[in-house]
């Protein structure tokens, strides 16, 4: 039987533990709560990253030069380099732009692809902090020097520009690429599952539940697609609408001669099992309730290589909708087709050379990540206006106002 | 109150202070921001199919590394008091960076796979070998999936293989997994290679 002196002593012990525990508590060990992820479709840019890394100059000079050129003057371009000579090469590829260029050193070594390293979550309250989260890991380190430094990457963007932005990460494999989000929903590939699949997660579900839990979207698992990243197959372009790629109009547009020249690698996969996945994804978006357009693409039989036109980057400014939309030499048909499908959608296009870029398995969306983005609210017009404004631009018309989107 | 009691208390309180920190002191670490340790990843990966419990391991818990030629065994456990088949397929795979400038890896290229299907009785536990005989490339990524193979992919599966031709659907199991996943890699080993063209020159199983 237990005597009234050992029932004090357990309650004393219990209140000084939990005590302790609290008083102990490191805040920087929970994580902030954070918001959704942020769409790739909807509010004007804000702060953009880009990585560069002086060996792959060849790769992405020409793009960064007409991206950047082109990019508005109130948008901020963290540059993330090894060190300062890193960023001194990179200087002279840009030709002056508008935007502001911030370099941001890390000392190590990295690639030059921004958009797998993390996904920008939105504060969770205005003024609050962005959260980057990356992933458990990064693929093919044991065997990629340059992937290793790059698993880094969010961390050192996290200690640089604390406290309004923060680091966070996930229990989880993947890829940024992996995901594609707009204001809704987080399309998510196949691969995801299975690099996680008994690794991280027991099972489907609690993938799905942890997936929902931290980006605060709908997750649709997309049950087939191309084995490739989300933006080098499909983009999300507002108001429920969904670009995806379709190889049978690439082959259309170029002729037999024309596509030989590009010398793809193992040459072009128009195959119907190629054909098959791009347009299971265009069912899967046409089910979740997206109106469903389609873009020409020319896919490589290695798989990775694509001459894709949804590798973008949207903007939008006011009562604008802009695409920065890559162009590839020596095939300027599948440019025109492609170019009028995102005028034909209400898009502003600029153009952006990837003839360099595309050969590495990326392209102009691969290489740039965005940080934060301003809200947009609808406008207030009459409903001739609306009409109007409508005819020209068939996606919702907004106006950017002050503050983060959330 | 007596001294010995307030050395009771005071003992006691003590050591269930000490238990509680250190019960308690772990679970508040949840997975999430930089800096704090992870949920450990699973060390084994399980795949079920149909109460049939199966575990992947080279044989003899080997090291696998280049030039070897992989001897992998499954371990299957029926966990259920009834018999039952499963079709189960393993496949390895491959890939590797195609220079080190490129986004991603190059796409899996299968380098073996085999396919059984095996019966087992009530609770009965299996050791099966799988001797793939290909030799492992160096400086590659190995990844070994498990999944369900012949007509069980296709969502039908014998309830009595001895009834003959009686189906019933089959109870959803988990995707592939992956199994096994390990690295050939080389110290010093240069495998990036840029073409005339400025393609990537994909390694092939040829170039090693």
């Amino acid at each position: 039987m237990l005597r009234w002196q050992t029932i004090v002593g357990v309650l004393i012990g219990l209140i000084s533990g939990f005590t302790i525990l609290a008083l102990t508590a490191n805040p920087q060990i929970r994580p902030a709560p954070s918001g959704p992820i942020l769409s790739e479709c909807d509010g004007h840019l804000r702060e953009l990253v880009i990585q560069y890394e002086p060996s792959a100059r060849t790769i992405v000079a020409a793009a960064y030069h007409d991206f950047l050129d082109a990019l508005e003057s109130d948008v901020t371009v963290h540059v993330v380099c090894s060190n300062r000579a890193a960023f001194d090469d990179f200087a002279t590829i840009v030709d002056h732009p508008r935007c502001k260029l911030l370099p941001l050193f890390v000392n190590h070594p990295m690639t030059t692809w921004s958009r797998d390293r993390w996904v920008a979550l939105a504060p969770a309250s205005p003024g609050g902090p962005t959260t980057l989260w990356s992933p458990r890991g990064e693929a093919g380190e044991e065997i990629w020097p340059a992937r290793a430094g790059d698993e880094r990457i969010g961390k050192d963007i996290g200690a640089a520009l604390a406290p309004r932005v923060r680091a966070r990460r996930s229990e989880l494999y993947f890829d940024g690429g992996d995901f594609l989000t707009d204001s809704e929903n987080v399309f998510v590939v196949p691969r995801v599952l299975q690099r996680n699949i008994q690794h991280t997660v027991h099972n489907e579900q609690e993938f799905l539940r942890i997936l929902a839990a931290d980006l605060k979207r709908r997750v649709i698992l997309l049950e087939e697609s191309p084995d490739h990243h989300a933006g080098m197959f499909m983009a999300s372009v507002g108001n429920r609408t969904m670009l995806v790629g379709d190889p049978a109009w690439g082959r259309r547009s170029l002729p037999a001669t024309v596509i030989d020249s590009l010398g793809l690698p193992d040459g072009p996969d128009f195959t119907p099992q190629t054909q098959h996945l791009f347009d299971a994804v265009a069912s899967q978006c046409a089910a979740a309730g997206y109106k469903v357009v389609r873009i020409p693409v020319v896919p490589a039989r290695d798989g990775r290589t694509f001459l894709t036109y949804v590798n973008v980057i949207m903007d939008q400014q006011g009562d604008r909708r802009i695409v920065y939309l890559p162009f590839y030499h020596g095939v300027d048909s599948l440019n025109a087709a492609a170019r009028e499908v995102w005028e034909h959608l209400g898009y502003q296009v600029r153009l952006v050379d990837c003839s360099n870029t595309y050969r590495h398995f990326g392209c102009l969306h691969c290489l740039v990540n965005v940080l934060s983005r301003q809200a947009c609210t609808p406008m207030r017009r009459t409903v001739t206006e609306k009409k109007e404004a409508m005819r020209e631009a068939p996606v919702p018309i907004c106006r950017c106002a002050a503050g983060p989107i959330h | 109150m007596k001294t010995k009691d307030l050395l009771t208390m005071a003992t006691v309180a003590l050591g269930t202070a000490a238990l509680t920190v250190v019960t308690f002191w772990s679970n508040r670490i949840e997975a999430g921001s930089e800096g704090e340790v992870l949920a450990p990843a699973m060390t084994t990966q399980k795949w079920v199919s149909h109460g049939v419990e199966m575990t992947l391991a080279p044989e003899k818990g080997r090291g696998l590394k280049a030039g070897d030629a992989p001897v992998f065994e499954l371990k299957a456990i029926n966990r259920t008091n009834a018999s039952a088949s499963v079709c189960v397929r393993l496949v390895m795979s491959c890939s590797s960076p195609a220079n080190p400038l490129s986004r991603t890896v190059t796409l899996p290229r299968v380098l073996w796979q085999d396919e059984r299907l095996l019966t087992f009785k009530a609770g009965e536990t299996q050791v099966v070998s799988f001797p793939t005989q290909t030799h492992l490339p160096a400086n590659v990524e190995v990844l070994v999936s498990m999944g369900e193979g012949g007509p069980l992919a296709f969502g039908a599966v014998p309830a009595n293989p001895s009834a003959g031709g009686v189906l019933r659907t089959v109870v959803p199991t988990q995707p592939d997994i992956v199994a096994m996943s390990f690295s050939t890699a080389v110290p010093g080993l240069q495998s990036f290679l840029v073409s005339d063209s400025g393609f990537p020159r994909i390694p092939t199983l040829s170039n090693y």
